[in-house]
């Protein structure tokens, strides 16, 4: 079963609780994942940071659960020019490592004012998933486009190509 | 005297005589004369002259015609006789007939005669009697069938105003049913259902028929439920003991090596087929009180139990420093403080993973190993020695813990290796806005007791 080694968030929280290019190590010295305690004070975004890990294993919006505690929806969460990032490494007993993540961006960048009703089909949903491999440049959660890290560069774009392969090489 | 003469002179007379002009009666007559004493000679003697003979003659026709008269007159007295005796005959007869008329008074007059009468008294005294008796016979079967037909129609409005009509009449889709309940309990029963009782008869039939057929499936149906979810419940007390026997701690936790963290069985675990019975019992239930349980969970749930008559038997380890290896109840973690139950239920978590991963996989597990975040666990759980207890129990099942907390409690947060630690910061160009970021710090590895400031590591050994 796969541990988690870091997180990373980009460009996403309501304005004043802000992740941006933010990595949340879970590892021990040796940079093995370890048993941890995400320290954070009340109301700084623990359960929202937790509500972000676990959409990228149940991104259904009823299992949000942010919006189940804290009637705080993904929604909420992308602001209307972002292109929002939310990533996992995760570690295989064998020391594979896997990266998964999601991108959040609304429909033309803009948050619609009913982003809560029939507007929320309108934010735009993507997931991925790649092993980095060294030989590849750019593949590492270190070195992937993210949004503050490419200065904006990385924008929406389904086809856009990505310098990861997936599915990985066997 | 039958004689043609010319002017009734003995000339004439005897010239007729010659001439045989008179009534052959009158030769008879001679010759009868002839033949008796004296013979015609003897008649004649007193005769003397023709007026003689004429007189003769004409005593003789009127003593024939008197004769004649008298004759007549016997005859018309007999046949007066037998009228008078016949009138006596049909007054008697007709007699008979209005007295045996009268047997059969409650018969109505056909408006035209049909058969006939026997002129025997005796046989119309046999036939009236035959009749009546018939007529009798015909009034018993009349009254019979009216009574039969009386008690019919109360037997079929019973039968329509039974209460598990009025369900169905009640229901959206029970119309026709509604319409016929309200025919056959009608005060116009007769008027309105005889005439058409073969047509609502076949009816009846052919929804009887139908109806039955309907049964037959649901029957089937409810064999394949029943089946199936006896089945279901069959695998799930399988479940139960795979996850009593996958709680089983390894050898690296102490004092609980070896031990089953849980044990949850049947009192008495049901027979294949107590399970189908008691499942069929279960469904048929339901189904009577209009209750059927749709959410599935909830249905293998009281299907278990219903199965399951006598109950379970469940126990714990109760969680403690010292790893007591004696056994608890699961009624009594209720009571139980939040560490307690914090670790109890991260080990009932590692047995539920393992278990799942079977299912899924198909193949026996080992150590599930994966990821548990909580959130904010700390504020009721935070005794140091709880979370030791919980990081031993999450190792020996391979799971790594991460707990999002924001406690001060220095002890609880250094007991992990990894520290986490970050702070929410006011964005120095954009008003209103604040950055969450991590609180980097090289002293990590030195257990820094400035936890609230900082991020940490360190490596267990």
């Amino acid at each position: 079963m796969f541990r988690l080694r870091r997180l990373y968030f980009d460009s996403i929280g309501v304005r004043d609780n802000r992740f941006s290019d933010l990595t949340v190590s879970l590892a021990d010295l040796d940079g093995d994942p370890a048993d941890t305690i995400v320290w954070l004070r009340n109301g700084a975004g623990k359960t929202t940071m937790l509500s972000l890990l676990l959409a990228l294993i149940r991104p259904d919006r009823r299992d949000f659960l942010a919006t189940r505690v804290k009637k705080r929806t993904l929604e909420d969460l992308v602001l209307g020019t972002d292109t929002a990032h939310v990533a996992a490494e995760w570690v295989d007993p064998s020391g594979q490592v896997l990266c998964t993540g999601a991108v959040y961006e609304w429909d033309g960048r803009a948050r619609p004012r009913d982003y809560n009703s029939s507007g929320k089909d309108r934010l735009r949903r993507m997931w991925w998933a790649l092993h980095p491999d060294p030989s590849v440049e750019g593949a590492a959660l270190d070195e992937l486009p993210f949004t503050l890290r490419s200065r904006g560069g990385s924008t929406w774009r389904p086809s856009a190509p990505t310098s990861a392969r997936w599915p990985p090489r066997a | 005297m039958n004689a043609v003469v010319a002017d009734d002179s003995i000339t004439d007379w005897h010239a007729a005589l010659r001439e045989r002009r008179f009534d052959p009666d009158l030769f008879r007559y001679f010759g009868e004369v002839n033949a008796t004493e004296g013979g015609i000679d003897a008649l004649f003697s007193g005769i003397d002259s023709a007026g003689a003979f004429v007189r003769y003659l004409l005593a003789a026709a009127a003593n024939e015609e008197a004769t004649q008269h008298q004759s007549v007159v016997a005859e018309r007295e007999r046949e007066r006789d037998a009228a008078g005796m016949e009138a006596d005959r049909a007054e008697i007869r007709a007699g008979l007939l209005r007295d045996q008329a009268g047997v059969l008074r409650d018969v109505e007059v056909a408006p035209i005669a049909v058969g006939f009468v026997s002129d025997i008294d005796a046989d119309v005294r046999a036939q009236v009697h035959d009749l009546a008796a018939d007529v009798d016979e015909v009034d018993g079967v009349y009254n019979s069938a009216m009574s039969t037909r009386f008690k019919a129609a109360e037997a079929l409005r019973t039968w329509a105003g039974a209460d598990r009509f009025s369900i169905v009449a009640e229901d959206e889709h029970g119309r026709a049913v509604r319409l016929l309940r309200e025919l056959f309990r009608g005060d116009q029963l007769f008027e309105r259902v005889a005439p058409r009782a073969g047509e609502l008869a076949a009816d009846l039939e052919n929804r009887h028929r139908l109806i039955g057929q309907l049964l037959a499936e649901v029957e089937i149906h409810k064999r394949n439920v029943v089946t199936r979810l006896a089945a279901l419940v069959d695998d799930t007390l399988g479940d139960l003991a795979r996850a009593s026997s996958l709680s089983e701690l390894g050898d690296d936790i102490g004092p609980w090596a070896g031990q089953r963290f849980l044990i949850v069985e049947p009192r008495q675990r049901p027979t294949a087929e107590q399970t189908e019975v008691r499942v069929a019992d279960l469904i048929d239930r339901m189904v009577s009180a209009g209750r059927v349980e749709l959410d599935t969970i909830e249905l293998l749930w009281r299907a278990t139990e219903a199965a399951v008559t006598d109950g379970f038997r469940a126990s714990v380890l109760k969680p403690a420093p010292d790893q007591p290896t004696g056994r608890t109840p699961v009624e009594d973690m209720r009571k139980w403080s939040g560490g307690e139950n914090l670790t109890a239920s991260l080990m009932l978590f590692c047995v539920m993973a393992k278990l799942r991963a079977e299912k899924r996989t198909g193949t026996r597990a080992g150590a599930a190993g994966g990821v548990v975040p909580l959130d904010n666990p700390l504020g009721k759980a935070n005794y140091l020695p709880f979370l030791e207890l919980q990081r031993k129990v999450a190792a020996a099942n391979g799971v790594q813990l991460v707990f999002w907390t924001g406690i001060g409690d220095l002890g609880a947060v250094t007991a992990f290796p990894r520290i986490a630690a970050m702070h929410k910061r006011p964005s120095t160009s954009r008003p209103g806005v604040a950055y969450v970021t991590v609180d980097d710090d090289a002293s990590f590895a030195s257990r820094s007791q400035v936890v609230d400031v900082v991020a940490a590591g360190r490596r267990d050994d």
